[in-house]
């Protein structure tokens, strides 16, 4: 006990030193291969030589006067190799190294250490089991404390000191990610073997740790966060300023809030429903800080907030708190969906899952009669089945499941005004959200499983109210989009799927791994169901969670996007479905082999959810100069300026939402290049009329991240947008704004034409 | 005469929500305030009115109370927008308000009977 106390202590202690170690030593260095002349710093040969020859100096005399300065020149024997300008940097750069190397002595230190306390775990348990007395392990109260640890306590320690190894391990492999190197697979082209080792080792324990008898929740929790820290934490460590343009667009529409205090319904669909946005502004204005802070952190903390409701629904259905856990642990390796962005959607599907949470805990009528049903049924599907009746031969053995919280009437009042000030807030910020809670409501009253049909009345009534009177404006402009399209289940799915399947080679890997992956996470699912009622656990509420949102795919295509949707609104019930495949009932699961196969399954999912989730990184992340352009070019831009960008990838309309005027030159709307696209010349010479036909001002922006983005979806031939960039930089009709590696602006040299 | 410790609760979620307040309206740029304001947003008015319900079950108040706090503060957002009387300020005192009388509410209960 004490010993094994001791050991958690001071395992805490070194990973803590180590977290900070690692922090200290990930500081961005200023970059030392530079040469400091005057008050200068020079980064080549080629830009120093410059210099030197507008001082009318040369280059070779240079050098040979000052041997072993230069850090581009092959050091001469006897020099140190870091030197720089003067005497006195030399010195505070070699000690800088020696700091280094005394930083990289002490962490193989601490790692030793480590192992050692791990080590010394690994051999606890066995002392326990040899212990005299039996019972041990199973920690009446008052034996903990004759001096052997007490099993629970061991295993605690033991995944403790693994999850620390593991984020130690992680956080330091992050270092050697180069995203320049990314290819069109994304992320997973430039993960360190590191990173994967440290996941799957948590995902090891996790399996691990779902052994263990009575099952540790708190534990199991442990590794569910240390889970989303480090599947959803990675981009917000490697990349520099928050992912995805949509990301830059809700900043945009916060920003205008913030700015004038009051929405437009005119500007787009956004200020219809501007909920999210004015709760963006709101806490904007409280803390003072820049929303862009709240965008870097929304995957971690939108995934943070799906686990208490996660647990609340799951509780509802089964007192195995081993299926619990599983079930939000397959939730989070397969949300590769992407919408815990800085967006309505995010934040909004936490309040759906509440309002889940709360008709199943305490609006629902208990499943008994389903049970007798479910014999009916099955006495049918028996006949049908007698051949190969024995294979299902179902152990008859219903759990006693957890009962419809008793509540008093007040209690009921409270629970059904908290889920309608829940949907009230709902409404005003997404479109679709309301949508599905309502449906998914009325399945379940329909089935006869909750008696609250008030509540998707009362709901169907705010959302009229709102769209009636706060967004007519977005609904005029588009009743025809909206009515024309309901019933085209073909055209659906064909804008789902179909019109996805082009892009480049590596990109397709990509997409068919998407489907892939969806195919699996349902497959497993149905398995898991078909076992579980097999068990006599029909789950009938989840069964109905997990299809009816397939109804919304008659109703709307959604921008291509509703099947992505229904994955994610269905995924906490296809998750749990799948977890049941391991654990069935209570009791059942025991034996090595459903640990392996969960294990198994687990780095499958996790492996996917890398391919899933980050495969578009190339074109989804972007860099402090990209958004540094844009910035540039907001402070020069008169308002009424046209900006065009190659393609839809770049952080733009982050600032002044509603004052500019945007284009793109090869638009990403899902649909393909309409035809071939015309060569770099022509292309620009479209541009250019563009530019010429706009009364005020015109602006040609080209940036790393379209150019990923033209080659990864094949918007447009290899190259388009480097030629146009080429062509543009070489044109006596354009003059070059901004340029750096990776962001060129371009407007017109020339007085632009009157119209 | 023991404290129930669950009864420190409201009174803590009070206590924020004038911390919060006085470090927004005195414009201190502090990460206090940013962590104040966050746990202030993100529990208290929620909490304050969830613990009325006494509903006897930790994890379910915690998710109503943070779900319930968000909404909440959404709506005070988007009615203040629309009203056109925008302004943060007056915001965060109808949210610190609403958690000032859960906690006087609370305080009048005793421990195992549900609000009206």
């Amino acid at each position: 006990m004490l010993k094994a106390y001791a050991i958690g202590f001071f395992g805490a202690i070194f990973s803590v030193l180590l977290v900070a170690i690692v922090v200290l030593a990930l500081q961005p260095q200023e970059a030392g291969r530079g040469l400091l002349w005057g008050d200068t710093v020079y980064t080549s040969k080629q830009e120093f030589n410059g210099y030197l020859k507008s001082k009318g100096l040369s280059y070779k005399t240079w050098v040979a006067r000052n041997p072993g300065v230069a850090p581009w020149e092959p050091a001469p024997a006897g020099t140190p190799t870091a030197a720089t300008g003067t005497k006195g940097d030399a010195v505070e750069s070699w000690a800088r190294e020696l700091t280094l190397h005394t930083i990289e002595l002490a962490l193989i230190g601490l790692w030793l250490a480590i192992g050692g306390a791990l080590l010394l775990l690994l051999l606890g348990p066995r002392a326990a089991r040899l212990s005299p007395t039996p019972f041990a392990a199973t920690s009446v109260s008052g034996t903990e404390s004759i001096g052997v640890p007490s099993r629970t306590v061991v295993a605690a320690a033991r995944a403790i000191v693994t999850l620390t190894l593991a984020s130690a391990a992680w956080f330091m492999s992050l270092g050697e990610i180069d995203l320049a190197q990314m290819t069109d697979i994304g992320l997973v082209s430039v993960l360190p073997a590191a990173t994967i080792v440290a996941l799957l080792l948590v995902a090891l324990s996790f399996a691990w740790c779902l052994t263990l008898a009575p099952t540790r929740a708190s534990l199991l929790l442990l590794h569910v966060l240390v889970l989303i820290a480090m599947l959803y934490g990675i981009t917000i460590l490697v990349e520099e300023v928050p992912r995805f343009p949509v990301t830059w667009r809700h900043l945009g529409v916060t920003e205008y809030i913030v700015r004038t205090g009051d929405v437009d319904p005119t500007i787009d669909a956004y200020f219809n429903w501007p909920g999210f946005f004015a709760l963006s502004a709101f806490v904007t204005e409280l803390t003072g800080r820049n929303p862009q802070v709240l965008a870097e952190w929304s995957p971690i903390l939108f995934n943070a907030l799906y686990v208490a409701p996660l647990v609340v629904i799951y509780r509802t259905v089964t007192t195995d708190l081993r299926l619990v856990w599983l079930g939000v642990w397959i939730f989070y390796v397969t949300n590769w969906i992407g919408q815990d962005y800085y967006s309505p959607q995010g934040l909004m599907y936490f309040l759906y899952l509440v309002i889940v949470a709360i008709t199943l805990h305490s609006f629902t009528r208990s499943q008994a009669k389903w049970t007798g049903s479910r014999r009916r049924l099955r006495v049918f599907v028996r006949r049908l089945l007698d051949p190969i009746r024995a294979l299902i031969r179902a152990k008859d053995v219903p759990e006693r499941l957890p009962q419809p919280a008793e509540l008093h009437p007040r209690q009921r009042v409270g629970l059904t005004a908290i889920t309608l000030v829940l949907f009230a807030a709902i409404v005003p910020s997404h479109q679709l959200t309301p949508f599905v809670v309502v449906l998914v409501l009325t399945a379940l009253i329909a089935f006869g499983l909750s008696p609250a049909l008030g509540l998707p009345l009362v709901m169907s009534v705010l959302i009229a109210t709102w769209t009636a009177f706060f967004a007519s404006e977005y609904l005029v402009g588009h009743l025809d989009t909206l009515t024309s399209q309901v019933g085209e289940v073909g055209g659906t799915v064909g804008a789902n799927v179909g019109e996805r399947l082009h892009g480049s080679a590596e990109h397709l890997v990509v997409v068919y791994m998407r489907l892939f992956m969806t195919a699996t996470v349902w497959a497993l699912a149905m398995l898991g169901a078909i076992r579980a009622y097999r068990r006599a656990q029909p789950r009938i509420t989840f069964a109905l969670l997990a299809l009816s949102p397939f109804l919304l795919l008659l109703l709307q295509p959604y921008g291509g996007e509703m099947l992505l949707r229904v994955y994610l609104f269905v995924l906490p019930f296809m998750a749990f479905f799948a977890a049941s495949l391991f654990y069935p009932q209570s009791g059942a699961g025991r034996t090595w082999v459903t640990s392996v196969a969960l294990g198994l399954t687990s780095v499958v999912l996790l492996v996917g959810f890398f391919f899933t989730r980050y495969g578009n990184e190339r074109m989804d992340y972007f860099t402090v100069q990209e958004v540094d352009a844009m910035r540039r070019l907001y402070d020069v831009a008169q308002p009424g300026s046209l900006l065009i960008a190659g393609s839809g990838s770049l952080p733009w309309k982050f600032r002044d939402y509603e004052k500019y005027e945007y284009a793109l030159a090869l638009p990403s709307d899902g649909v393909g290049p309409a035809g071939p696209t015309p060569r770099a010349a022509k292309l620009l010479g479209a541009l250019k009329q563009l530019m010429q036909n706009h009364p005020k001002g015109a602006y040609l922006i080209i940036t790393r991240s379209q150019k990923a983005e033209a080659e990864i979806l094949g918007l447009a031939y290899p190259g388009a947008l480097e030629g146009v960039e080429q062509a543009a930089s070489s044109s006596p009709i354009f003059k070059t704004l901004y340029a750096s590696p990776q962001a060129k602006i371009f407007t017109l040299a020339t007085k632009r034409r009157r119209a | 005469m023991t404290v129930n410790p669950t009864r420190l609760v409201p009174a803590a979620a009070a206590l924020i929500a004038v911390a919060a307040t006085v470090l927004v309206f005195l414009d201190v740029d502090s990460p206090l305030r940013v962590a104040l304001v966050a746990i202030f947003l993100l529990v208290c008015p929620g909490l304050a009115l969830v613990r009325l319900l006494r509903l006897d079950d930790p994890l379910l108040e915690l998710t109503l109370a943070v779900a319930f706090s968000l909404a909440l503060a959404g709506l005070v957002a988007v009615a203040l927008l629309y009203a056109d009387l925008w302004s943060p300020g007056a915001g965060l005192v109808i949210l610190v308000v609403i958690t000032l009388v859960g906690t006087l509410l609370e305080s009048t209960l005793s421990d195992d009977q549900p609000a009206t």
